[in-house]
């Protein structure tokens, strides 16, 4: 039987949740100039409070998506107010290492809490699978899939068409410009690093109906993020979901070919040989313009 | 040498003395242990001041080095049954080797995408060590165990020539010419080439330094613990305890390293034994403070010289 046509489908699955997910990561990045190394540990904060309201409260994975991203919006605004944003003017380096130490908070935090174990959100209506023609489809991951891609889309307006949205592009672009016309830059800064943070935790909120986690999953999402954002360029919305749908496809063909376990290693070789040669992307500009 | 330069050589000394002090004492064993454990961090902040200090190259994946080093000892002392002598020799130049050869290309970036760069390389790496046959997989490998002269202080001194060896490397590179061209590319790389300084050949140089110091400390620790796996050889906590060290002490000056070597490590080893599962929590918060306020290290902080 052929495999290539499931695979390309477990790829696109996979990709639009990709896509997603490290939208926060180039959004940050692209515009506040910060490789945020914390961000896939904000993604796995972001699963376990959506594990606990669901266990707990009996909160739907997909209502506390609100919630979640509010809370995630809310600690990335203070974190870039109250610490990130006083050290503008340090080395990039030091911010960098700073946010390997949050890293390093939040996820011996998480497991000091919840300790190792692997858990996941089991909602009924996500379990089993549909038959189409050759193709199995995954319930779970047809409707992570499709919210992914919704918000996506529902950035991609945001940012298009709002007042701020637009603020942020004009700060990405020429901070003196956007200074000239009224636009604060420290509270687009905090707004971004908001927004960011939130998408990470919703996105950890999806992750969590998806797959199983642990406290140290963090790791492996922040690359996997940096890899999109660089793949596809710090250009624009639509550059994650080609960068999304990339390493979507790289994880799925590896991991069938060569085994799981080589998967993280070309992701890593990848993201060398690529900041490297294009330090810039792949595809694309440097800014959200 | 000014007063802290000679404190720290007279502080070294004294470390070099107290295994004969602490011969008859209880808890021996557990010091020598603590102290041999604070060198290598030594060796390893002394090692990334010379990169990152004096050129100004953050490598936060130093550990890839460390691995490096640990790695050809253990293959080739278990798979090869080489004797440590010339395994811990190869290991030292096979990671200055590899260091040369992605110098090159590696060193045109900057700041933090140097520094993700070279931690993406570390972390390839594990990965790479952890599915290849020959370096045992994500078990590991198992050395054999060191018996004879000097059994329980071997180590101890091996740490201690290599951290004292590094700095007096720092001592020299501080006041030579080799550190003005080094320190040169650190304030203005651009400037420095124009005035004829070869940029690409002294910044390959500070980073060939720093992986010889630091592949040599990964192989006497592989030698040490005897049994090595990815993570320990390649851990990202250790990437991170050596910038924190290095951010202490005071980066770009030749006693810093020390000092913040020997604080962070006496520090945590205090933490871990009172509380050890807050150990990655509080580490997390030491290094979000050190950055927040100590930009410049204590002994920065203490001569209040220019910021570097």
């Amino acid at each position: 039987m052929d495999l290539v046509p499931q695979l390309l489908l477990e790829a696109l699955l996979l990709g639009g949740f990709y896509a997603f997910m490290a939208i926060g990561f180039s959004l940050v990045w692209g515009v506040l100039g910060i490789l945020n190394l914390a961000y896939g540990s904000f993604l796995i904060v972001g699963a376990y409070i959506a594990y606990i309201l669901y266990n707990r409260a009996g909160v739907d994975p997909l209502l506390s998506l609100p919630f979640v991203f509010a809370v995630g919006f809310t600690v990335g605004f203070l974190l870039q107010k109250f610490l990130l944003g006083k050290l503008s003017e340090r080395e990039p380096f030091m911010i960098l290492i700073m946010t390997f130490g949050i890293d390093m908070f939040l996820s011996h935090l998480v497991n000091l809490i919840f300790g190792a174990d692997i858990r996941s959100i089991d909602v009924p209506y996500a379990e089993g699978s549909f038959i189409l023609g050759n193709l199995i489809i995954s319930k779970v991951k047809l409707i992570t899939f499709i919210i992914s891609l919704f918000l996506t889309f529902a950035l991609f307006i945001f940012l298009k068409v709002s007042w701020t949205g637009r603020a942020i592009r004009a700060v990405a672009l020429d901070i003196e410009g956007a200074k000239l016309v009224g636009i604060n830059p420290l509270m687009i800064f905090s707004i971004t690093m908001g927004i960011g943070t939130g998408v990470a935790m919703a996105a950890g909120n999806l992750f969590g109906v998806l797959q199983g986690f642990n406290p140290f999953e963090g790791g492996p999402i922040t690359v996997r993020a940096f890899l999109i954002s660089i793949i596809g360029g710090l250009g624009r919305i639509e550059s994650a979901l080609v960068g999304g749908l990339f390493l979507g496809v790289l994880e799925v063909f590896i991991s069938f070919n060569l085994g799981e376990s080589w998967k993280m290693f070309a992701s890593l070789f990848l993201m060398v040989v690529i900041l490297i040669l294009k330090p810039r992307g792949l595809f694309g500009g440097k800014y959200y313009g | 040498m000014d007063k802290f330069e000679k404190s720290a050589l007279f502080f070294l000394l004294i470390i070099a003395l107290l295994p004969v002090l602490l011969i008859s004492a209880d808890s021996s064993a557990y010091w020598i242990r603590v102290l041999s454990s604070t060198l290598m961090l030594s060796a390893l902040v002394l090692a990334q001041n010379i990169l990152l200090g004096y050129t100004g190259y953050p490598a936060f994946g130093a550990v890839a080095f460390f691995g490096i080093g640990g790695y050809t000892t253990a293959v080739m002392m278990s798979k090869l049954q080489l004797p440590f002598w010339f395994s811990f020799i190869t290991s030292g130049l096979v990671a200055t080797f590899c260091a040369l050869i992605i110098a090159v290309p590696l060193m045109r970036l900057k700041s933090h995408y140097f520094a993700i760069t070279t931690l993406a390389l570390q972390l390839a790496l594990m990965e790479l060590v952890s599915n290849l046959e020959l370096t045992g997989g994500s078990y590991g490998i198992n050395l054999p165990i060191y018996r004879g002269f000097l059994e329980s202080y071997l180590f101890f001194y091996l740490f201690w020539s290599l951290v004292f060896f590094s700095y007096l490397l720092n001592l020299y590179i501080d006041k030579s010419v080799l550190g003005y061209a080094f320190k040169a590319i650190r304030e203005d790389e651009e400037a420095a080439a124009s005035l004829g300084v070869n940029t690409l050949l002294f910044k390959s140089l500070s980073f060939a330094v720093m992986a010889l110091i630091t592949g040599s400390a990964g192989s006497i620790y592989a030698y040490w613990i005897t049994y090595i796996d990815p993570p320990s050889m390649f851990d990202p906590l250790l990437s991170v305890k050596i910038f924190v060290a290095l951010l202490i002490g005071g980066i770009g000056t030749t006693s810093g390293p020390l000092l913040g070597a020997f604080f962070l490590e006496i520090f945590s080893e205090l933490l871990w034994s009172e509380f050890p599962r807050f150990h990655g929590v509080l580490l997390g918060i030491l290094v979000v403070i050190t950055v927040f306020l100590l930009p410049r290290g204590v002994l920065g902080f203490i001569s209040k010289s220019p910021s570097p």
